[in-house]
């Protein structure tokens, strides 16, 4: 009885133990991101910025020289007529195949 | 000072209240209410569902379409993914460990049959539950296995072969009996069964070409269905769920020009009913579905709609299209007609071509005529001869022998044409030769007239590159009389081959003879036309003698829509050069009436107006390109097709003046014109810029834009869009705290989620849908943590916003951007500089947009170890960010030396670090000790010594006062001050001449690793390397203090680099690695060296070291001989060791040494290992001397 309540007792504490214990994120950190934080200065207020800044909801209001007409050339597009010689014709239902 | 008399005064106030009221006609048209919704008046766009920049194919539905699930190819490797259809999230298929592909569901969207890699490398087919992701392999790897197709719920079938052998079996596997059965054998691919159960199609590859062949599993036989009236071969099939409709791919043409019509060509999607299909007894049309140029297939069917794998806009990607496909099924023959006059492509043409045979029955010549006409401006040889044939036979049949031949001729050339394609570019090889020869040989047989022999000759000629042969031939056609219309657009266009490189001068002559030709149509004249507009443009740029050629052409094109087409060339050229204003309202004047009298014909008026758009464009003169783009949009019906096109050119254009006003300085004006675009088309672009002016408070508009929406919203002009502005402002206008700020995010996505688009440039929609889904995602990171979900979405609505920017540059740039950005916040460096290049391609805005991009660009390819990439940009970036007033480039210069450093540009780095450090007020702190060791270092590298080591030296009178910054959520990587002078002490170390300064600096180093013993991931740095470390600059201090004279320090130092070497066996388990080795080696023969420094200390450490390592060593199941030199090495001085140091008494030391050498076979290494032999018998001997 008494070694059925210990054993329980045990078994109930490393459960509780278990849930509390957290295990540590665990990072692989690459060369470059040691580079940068012993040899690249840090900006704070400028990345910052850069952050405030970005995303963009819009577009970016570029100086485009003629932008509209090359942006779009299929809207300007002017396409050949088709070769239709005057003796052809259209027939409805298909028409005679040739065989 | 201009002085104006009375009358000028008078004059001038006349000339610009003309322009005012021209102005004012144009701009004052009221609004038609809309009948027709013009922005639907047009072929249906394919739906894209999955994004890139990966391929994703191979779709599968669930019936309710609810689910798709898909292969995504990333770096070659096929993965299945699955999308919930009503969410922008998409998945990995996690249950399978493996490759996979060709997914299929079943029936009832509960199992997903694949092509499974994981266990069989040939491939396996399985099925996966999708309830609980359970995999059920139904094959082995005896057999390659694929191509997966559901006969019924108990059946499945696929394809099998063994891998020695090429043909396969069509197995039906019964999933409840685990049994297979062999329905058919032979060179077969892509297999579908109907649901029904009744049929199960596939096609075959035999002698005579690839064809379908069927399987009627009632009847228990095989069937050959009549083939398609279409060129080429099909590819994959579906069925309909809810009838017997198949659809499939077809591939018509051979376009990438390897001579075979196969898998690799551009696609078509199709569908035919099974029943007329197989009780056709003629080559049946089936019903086109999309454009050649969409290269659609793959195709999947629910009861709804159509999911295909199209590739166009740079990858691979699924799409949806109504069951009907592209061309609106409730379009009758007129619309049908309209939409083939409005057309943009030869692709949408021919689509629509075959939509009138399909669903109008209209057949005959002059519909295969235009076909063929098609097919032939695109370069689809093959489709084109095959109508040519079709032309040639029935032409025969009607006894039209001139039309016949005709035909007969073209398609001999075709074939030439088409067989070129595969000979090496500037060579002519001799089989090509020889069939050159054969066909001269069949044409001479054909009863031409003399103008289509000289054609024909003048072709294969051209194709001989015998360009002095063609010409010659050429000019035996008699181009004035009658002609074919084929006859002279196949001449004009060898013409313009031989001609428009090297002599384009010459084709202002050949034009005109083709846009006055009476036989030709008005589309192919005014087509004609327009390019010898544009050549005239381009060979004349005396602006007066262009207009005297034209003058010319004017005169003998007579009084038809062409001589209108050079008139207004003329006046646009001419008001162009205008500078006076009265001058320039009477050309615009005389234009404007030249454009109404021609203003029914919608041929004539796109190109009349595209023209003096352009001309006056490239002129600067925007007012009166702006004005004509009004004008082609008042006298274009909303009810035509060819509204919507005129519609986006208005947008463009009216943008892009709000954009010039812009950036002119002129924000009120702009604010204007981007209304006026609001009014006009509702573009989504023009929203935002209204908005975000309006809001500006420098410009006072805000009570404006408060009225100007409500009224809109009466007007009936902006519909759904309502949401979009609700959501923009909301956003715009922010919050106060970061809290209000994600409760004004979420009703933004609410009223975005709730939207129903219209208007143009829908892809402004999903720009800010994947801003705010991007600043959520920002929101949510911790450390390396963040929601996977968001990144998805911010990702999947770039994406979306790239494919519908339709090269609209300006929302391209913010997607570039923003893309750039969001991957490099999550760490896809690689994909982050992919997407920032993509940016560096446009234009920026203003310098310090320029500057802050590059400043991101850069540190994405510092991150893919493109050194020399980043410095680049960072030059860059330095250079635009002094361009901007007011900014400090402090930062910029310090990222520029950085990254030259890292580049290995060590000049520049060192340039740029001077610069910087100059001015001790300009860089201080953390800041200034980074900067003053990398410039340390890039002048170490530069052997500028005297420098180096006082720069280094200053660094390391400050870190003193540095404070250390420990790691937490937004800082990955602890700062310590003393890892800076550990870096420097280093440095200096390698820079001095003097022993003894080098080893003092490398006690410092040797201090601090002792320091941080059980530290080390603080440093980012693992314990083993700390210890080497460690280990390594205590021997390099000792052999400096030895250097010294400084005996009694030196074995000191080598006391602490065997107690580091110690600890690193107690750290890695490794009693023989070589720090440990080396380690032991240096401290006995340091003590051998002198004795009494080192008799007192710890001889017990050092023999029960010794003893491990050569156990250790002993114990390698592999023992080569450089392991077996190293034992002798180390017992042989320990052996010395314990004699001459700590004085063991015993046999002579000769006779301790050679018995080692004996136990360990020394001699043997003299043939095996003749060098380490040696190497251990001087050792021996030098012990033996200092003995």
């Amino acid at each position: 009885m008494k070694i059925q309540f210990f054993t329980v007792g045990l078994v109930t504490t490393c459960l509780v133990m278990t849930a509390c214990v957290q295990l540590p994120d665990v990072y692989l950190i690459d060369r470059q991101t040691v580079m940068e934080s012993e040899a690249s200065g840090e900006w704070p207020e400028l990345e910052h910025r850069f952050r405030q800044e970005m995303p963009v909801k819009g577009p970016e209001d570029l100086p485009l020289d003629q932008p509209t007409l090359r942006q779009d050339e299929q809207t300007f597009r002017i396409l050949n007529g088709e070769m239709v010689p005057a003796q052809s014709s259209v027939q409805s239902g298909g028409g005679p195949r040739p065989k | 000072m201009i002085r104006l008399f009375p009358c000028d005064i008078l004059r001038f106030l006349v000339v610009w209240s003309a322009l005012f009221l021209l102005q004012t006609v144009f701009t004052t048209q009221p609004v038609q209410a809309e009948a027709v919704n013009w922005r639907e008046n047009r072929l249906t766009p394919l739906t894209r569902l999955t994004v890139g920049p990966w391929d994703n194919f191979e779709g599968t539905v669930s019936p309710e379409d609810t689910a798709l699930f898909y292969v995504r190819q990333s770096n070659q490797v096929p993965k299945i993914y699955r999308r919930e259809l009503l969410r922008t999230d998409e998945k990995l298929l996690s249950s399978l460990d493996g490759d996979a592909k060709d997914p299929v569901l079943d029936g009832e969207g509960g199992r997903l049959a694949i092509t499974f890699f994981g266990r069989d490398a040939q491939g396996d087919v399985c099925v996966v539950t999708l309830a609980d992701g359970s995999l059920d392999c139904l094959t082995t790897s005896e057999t390659v296995d694929e191509a997966p197709f559901w006969i019924d719920d108990d059946h499945l079938g696929f394809l099998s072969r063994v891998a020695t052998e090429p043909v396969w079996q069509l197995i039906s596997y019964d999933l409840t009996a685990r049994s297979s059965t062999v329905l058919y054998r032979g060179m077969i691919s892509a297999p579908v069964a109907s649901p029904d159960m009744h049929f199960i199609f596939f096609n075959e590859a035999e002698a005579s070409g690839v064809s379908i062949h069927g399987l009627d599993l009632i009847k228990g036989t095989t069937l050959i269905p009549p083939p398609f009236d279409l060129p080429g071969i099909t590819g994959f099939m579906a069925f309909f769920r809810g009838g017997r409709d198949l659809y499939f791919n077809h591939y018509l043409n051979d376009t990438n020009g390897d001579q075979v019509i196969d898998g690799s060509d551009h696609s078509v999607a199709y569908r035919i009913s099974v029943d007329q299909w197989l009780s056709a007894t003629d080559p049946i049309l089936p019903e086109q579905l999309t454009a050649v140029d969409t290269n659609c297939k793959f195709p999947a069917v629910t009861s709804s709609n159509l999911y295909l794998t199209c590739a166009f806009g740079g990858s691979l990607d699924i799409y949806r299209l109504p069951l009907t496909g592209a061309v609106p099924p409730e379009w009758i023959e007129s619309q049908l007609w309209e939409a083939h006059e409005a057309a943009r492509s030869y692709e949408e043409r021919l689509l629509i071509l075959n939509t009138l045979r399909y669903r109008h029955g209209l057949g005959g010549t002059e519909m295969l005529e235009r076909i063929l006409s098609n097919h032939l401006e695109i370069g689809e040889l093959s489709a084109a001869s095959f109508y040519g044939e079709q032309l040639s036979t029935w032409y025969k049949e009607q006894g039209n022998e001139d039309l016949a031949n005709f035909h007969q001729v073209l398609n001999l050339i075709l074939k030439v044409r088409s067989a070129k394609r595969k000979v090496p570019v500037g060579l002519v090889t001799a089989r090509f030769e020889h069939q050159v020869a054969e066909t001269r040989q069949k044409i001479s047989g054909v009863q031409g007239r003399v103008n289509l022999i000289a054609l024909a000759e003048a072709y294969l000629a051209e194709e001989l590159d015998d360009h002095a042969g063609a010409q010659a031939a050429l000019k035996k056609m008699d181009l004035v009389g009658a002609m074919l219309p084929m006859e002279r657009y196949l001449t004009i266009e060898l013409y313009r081959r031989i001609l428009d490189g090297d002599a384009p001068a010459q084709l202002l002559e050949l034009y005109p003879l083709v846009f006055n030709a009476p036989e030709m149509s008005l589309a192919t004249r005014l087509y004609y036309a327009f390019l010898y507009l544009e050549n005239l443009e381009r060979v004349e740029v005396d602006p007066a003698k262009r207009i005297a050629k034209l003058g010319g052409q004017i005169e003998r094109a007579g009084d038809s829509p062409i001589a209108d087409l050079l008139r207004s060339e003329g006046l646009s050229v001419q008001l162009g050069q205008a500078e006076d204003q009265k001058e320039q309202t009477i050309i615009f004047k005389e234009l404007s009436i030249l454009l109404k009298a021609n203003q029914d014909n919608l041929l004539v008026r796109r190109a009349m107006h595209t023209r003096a758009i352009r001309i006056l464009g490239e002129a600067g003169r925007f007012q009166f390109m702006e004005l004509l783009s009004r004008h082609w949009l008042m006298t274009t019906p909303m009810v035509q097709m060819e509204f919507y096109h005129v519609a986006r050119q208005y947008a463009l254009i009216t943008m892009g003046k709000g954009y010039g006003l812009l950036a002119e300085g002129e924000p009120a004006k702009a604010y204007a014109t981007f209304y006026s675009a609001i009014r006009q088309t509702n573009d989504l672009e023009a929203h935002y810029q209204f908005v975000r002016l309006g809001l500006d408070p420098s410009l006072e508009k805000r009570e404006n834009l408060d009225k100007s929406y409500p009224l809109l919203e009466q007007e009936g002009l902006i519909g759904g869009n309502r949401n979009y502005v609700a959501a923009l402002r909301l956003v715009i206008e922010g919050g106060a705290d970061s809290k209000e700020q994600d409760a004004i995010f979420d009703k933004a996505l609410d009223l975005l989620g709730n939207m129903d688009m219209e208007g143009l440039n829908p892809g402004m929609w999903h720009l800010l849908m994947g801003a705010i889904n991007h600043r959520k995602l920002r929101d949510s990171v911790s450390g390396y943590r963040y929601d996977k979900e968001l990144f998805q979405k911010a990702h999947y609505h770039f994406m979306m916003a790239y494919d519908q920017a339709r090269g609209n540059e300006r929302i391209l740039a913010s997607v570039w951007d923003n893309l750039g950005r969001l991957h490099f916040e999550v760490r896809n460096y690689a994909l982050s500089a992919t997407f920032f290049e993509q940016r560096m391609h446009l234009q920026f805005s203003d310098p310090g947009t320029e500057g802050a991009t590059r400043w991101a660009y850069a540190r994405s390819l510092f991150f893919i170890n493109d050194m020399t990439g980043a410095q680049v940009q960072a030059e860059a970036a330095l250079a635009a960010a002094r361009l901007v007033e007011g900014t400090d480039p402090t930062p910029f210069l310090e990222k520029a030396a950085f990254h030259a450093m890292q580049a290995g540009a060590y000049a520049s780095a060192a340039k740029r670090y001077e610069e910087l450090l100059n001015d001790p007020e300009h860089l201080t702190g953390v800041n200034r000790a980074k900067a003053l060791l990398a410039y340390g270092f890039s002048l170490k590298q530069l052997g500028e010594i005297g420098k180096a080591r006082g720069v280094l030296t200053a660094l390391l009178e400050i870190t003193a006062d540095l404070r250390g910054e420990p790691v937490n959520a937004e800082r990955l990587i602890g700062f310590f001050p003393e890892r800076l002078e550990v870096l420097a002490n280093g440095f200096l170390a390698g820079l001095v001449e003097d022993p003894k300064e080098q080893a003092a600096y490398r006690l410092q180093r040797v201090a601090y690793w002792e320091q941080m013993a059980g530290r080390a991931s603080e440093l980012a740095m693992d314990e083993s390397g700390l210890l080497s470390a460690l280990a390594k600059d205590a021997q390099l201090s000792a052999i400096g203090l030895e250097k010294a004279g400084e005996i009694e320090q030196s074995a000191e130092a080598m006391d602490r680099s065997l107690a580091a070497a110690l600890a690193l066996v107690k750290e890695t388990g490794d009693p023989n690695g070589p720090v440990i080795f080396r380690v032991l080696v240096n401290y006995l023969s340091m003590g051998l060296t002198h004795p009494e420094a080192y008799a007192q200390r710890n001889p017990a450490r050092l023999g029960q070291a010794c003893s491990e390592t050569v156990q250790a060593l002993k114990g390698l199941p592999y023992r080569p001989a450089v392991r077996v030199a190293q034992q002798a090495k180390l017992e042989l001085l320990w052996t010395a060791y314990q004699d001459i140091v700590l004085g063991m008494e015993g046999d002579p030391l000769k006779t301790r040494l050679e018995r080692v050498m004996d136990e360990l076979k020394i001699k043997g290494l003299q043939s095996t290992a003749p060098s380490l032999y040696h190497e251990i018998i001087e050792l021996v001997a030098g012990l033996l001397l200092g003995a």
